[in-house]
């Protein structure tokens, strides 16, 4: 079967993946002090810290914790396919890559150091771009990132959202091998309902 | 080795011995399509065993919560694009397939849908006459009637109203509800069982009919020999659907329907190996892609209360040889909402800030119908998961912009003081005038948010072999004797309506001849 990656679009694409992926090529380090606070299943050492500043990017102005935001983007790259995983990890090679940063943007200083306003016009850039992987990897960061903030409760408040009409109680934690399902006969109260 | 499964849900991740069983027909798939069969075929008197890779979720874990559901109830966790990312592809994964978490919209297939089927496809055992009483059977099994207008909610309202305005045909819809409480929630799981869902349907009728359902089971391939299918091989995974658990599941059916729905079905066959002479496997695969337009209003919409989709215009569905789209609603909440807007940062914080005032508008693109708008094709990857490659054609880069423009019209109609297209960065009109600037945005995939809710084709019906996978007259598989598709792949075209109904009144279709051709 023939090897499909879901980042990838022709030549340009495939150049860019393994400059930003798999090359050692690392002729500027980064920032890399920003430490995961609970294990990764997903992402690379590397690549975290890159991701939660992306994430204070795509997030700004909103109460998220890009830390967390990070490790939930990991937690939710679980449910996604091994080939998609392995592109997403690349994916923050290539924003921190110093040879991409000069190729993609003229500038081989790492994403992790950049200002701020040089990291929004980066992401910008990408948003932009002709290419066709970049505007992808563009849209794949920053819809991870908000997906991590907002479905969380953590925003209800801060988009006047009034969360849940019913009031259900918590189910018992899902377990590997344990079962799904559960009594679903008690009734659930009412709060709120239109 | 456990030699037998008892009729239930038995959830795969509870084993702790590997599965070898036969049986009279094997059912990949709890969705619609595998469902209804399962039913039918159970209540025929046939032993039946329904393998699902979705979890055996339930009410009481249908908490209104985004974070709970995306995760859990969709493919890939709710993270399945096209290939090359630019569309959204939305699709559920659980027992009970879609049907737990779609938006409830029900159409029966439109007769010229089903007419284009038999004139341009080569499907010569399915007609208008012969599907009515199947839909009619999937109404009255489904509580399926129509939502009268004091029900709709304010995001619907706002289509409602614009429409009548600019006296374009719109209605509302009809829905597969019984005692709704207007929770808002369809796309997270009924909190409440209103809705008529597979979960609480088809499947407790199937297995009180004696079926065993195998829920957390994920189908590696089906095995061949010759032209006959003589097992289906799988592998238990834990409750999250994540990792293998170590049990192997072996099922030795007399028959195998494949019922994966759209997209993983064809990528079951593939990795399978199965025949496939005339490359006819995952091509035409459907998206009903979707461009959305933002409405803002002065006043509150709070687009996540009531139900999520009960109003529908079909105005634009038939536009000779452009593609058609049709209207609907999109629920707002945040999740969802905050990848279909635009940008990054504060701009994109404050168009969250006033999530309660904006409607969610979707153009429903109408793909398959032109001879240039052929949808696209599935593969596999290395690992065996499906990829689908959705080249957009220019007919249909068009016809989001008309779209655009239609949706702006109908929102500024009903009152918006801003509509807001998907773009990056977004247009943010304030005014018709503002209009002129839609031809101007980049219309290009990544540059334009969109979405699919429906997935179609991939094994499509004809009776022709150069021309779909599976010849009409029972959904048989050409080069392989007992082995069926039974779901939404199936469509030759896609539905040009909300796709739930017609794939219920296949299946149902479908099985009821399956019932008499395959009983001992």
């Amino acid at each position: 079967m023939e090897r499909r990656s879901f980042l990838k679009v022709g030549v340009v694409g495939s150049v860019l993946l393994v400059v930003g992926g798999v090359s050692t090529l690392a002729l500027w380090p980064g920032d890399q002090s920003v430490r995961p606070t609970r294990a990764l299943h997903v992402l690379s050492p590397s690549s975290f810290p890159v991701l939660v500043a992306a994430a204070a990017r795509v997030l700004n102005g909103t109460t998220a914790n890009p830390i967390e935001i990070a490790h939930r983007v990991d937690e939710t790259l679980r449910f996604t396919f091994v080939e998609a995983r392995v592109d997403v990890d690349r994916l923050f090679g290539l924003l921190e890559n110093a040879l991409g940063g000069l190729l993609l943007r003229g500038s081989p200083r790492p994403f992790t150091l950049l200002t701020e306003p040089e990291q929004d016009a980066a992401l910008t850039s990408w948003r932009d771009s002709n290419v066709g992987l970049l505007r992808g990897a563009y849209q794949a960061l920053r819809k991870l990132c908000l997906a991590a903030h907002y479905a969380s409760p953590d925003c209800f408040t801060e988009v006047g959202y009034g969360g849940p009409s019913l009031n259900k109680p918590e189910a018992p934690a899902i377990t590997a091998r344990g079962a799904l399902v559960v009594d679903d006969n008690a009734p659930p109260s009412a709060e709120g309902m239109p | 080795m456990l030699a037998s499964l008892p009729p239930g849900v038995t959830e795969a991740q509870t084993l702790t011995d590997d599965v070898e069983v036969g049986c009279d027909v094997c059912i990949i798939g709890s969705g619609p399509g595998g469902a209804v069969t399962a039913a039918v075929l159970a209540q025929a008197g046939l032993r039946v065993i329904v393998v699902e890779e979705g979890g055996y979720f339930t009410k009481a874990r249908f908490r209104q919560r985004e974070d709970e559901a995306y995760s859990y109830l969709y493919q890939d966790g709710t993270q399945r694009t096209t290939k090359d990312v630019a569309i959204t592809i939305l699709q559920g994964k659980a027992v009970g397939g879609g049907s737990v978490v779609n938006w409830t919209t029900c159409f029966r297939t439109p007769d010229d849908v089903v007419d284009r089927w038999r004139t341009s496809h080569s499907v010569g055992s399915v007609d208008v006459d012969l599907l009515a009483p199947h839909f009619a059977w999937a109404e009255q099994r489904l509580g399926i009637s129509k939502v009268p207008l004091e029900l709709v909610n304010k995001n619907n309202r706002t289509i409602y109203d614009g429409c009548k305005q600019l006296r374009h045909d719109v209605d509302t819809v009809s829905r597969n509800v019984i005692s709704c409480a207007q929770t808002g929630s369809c796309g997270h799981g009924c909190p409440i069982d209103a809705k008529q869902s597979m979960l609480v349907t088809c499947i407790p009728d199937a297995i009180r009919a004696g079926a065993s359902v195998l829920s957390r089971c994920r189908v590696e391939r089906v095995v061949f020999e010759g032209s006959r299918a003589v097992a289906v091989v799988g592998v238990a995974l834990d409750a999250f659907g994540l990792a293998g658990t170590g049990q192997k599941i072996t099922i030795k059916p007399r028959t195998v329907i494949v019922a994966g729905g759209a997209i993983n079905s064809p990528a079951l066959l593939l990795r399978s190996g199965a025949p496939d002479p005339h490359g006819r496997l995952g091509v035409r695969t459907f998206l009903h892609p979707v461009v959305a337009s933002m409405a803002v209003f002065d006043q509150p919409i709070e687009g996540w209360k009531g139900a999520p989709q009960s109003v529908a215009s079909h105005h634009n569905a038939h536009r000779g040889d452009e593609v058609g789209w049709f209207l609907e609603a999109g629920p707002i909440h945040p999740m969802l909402a905050s990848t279909a807007f635009p940008g990054f940062g504060a701009a994109h914080r404050d168009g969250m800030k006033i999530l309660a005032n904006v409607a969610g508008h979707l153009a429903i693109t109408i793909d398959g119908h032109h001879d240039d708008v052929v949808g696209g094709t599935v593969g596999v990857t290395s690992s065996g998961a499906p990829v689908l490659d959705y080249p957009i054609v220019e007919k249909q880069w068009r016809a989001f912009r008309d779209a655009q423009k239609s949706m702006a019209q109908v929102g500024f109609a009903a009152g918006a003081k801003e509509v807001w297209t998907g773009h990056e960065p977004s247009l943010r009109m304030t005014s018709l005038d503002d209009m002129v600037h839609i031809d101007r945005q980049p219309w290009q995939p990544c540059r334009v948010g969109i979405f699919s809710a429906h997935q179609m084709g991939g094994c499509g019906l004809s009776d022709d072999a150069k021309g779909g996978v599976c010849r009409s007259e029972d959904a048989r598989h050409h080069q392989l004797d007992n082995l069926h598709v039974i779901d939404g792949s199936l469509f030759p075209t896609s539905t040009g309506v909300n796709p739930q109904l017609s794939i219920y009144g296949l299946a149902h279709l479908y099985a009821t001849r399956l019932a008499g051709l395959l009983k001992p």
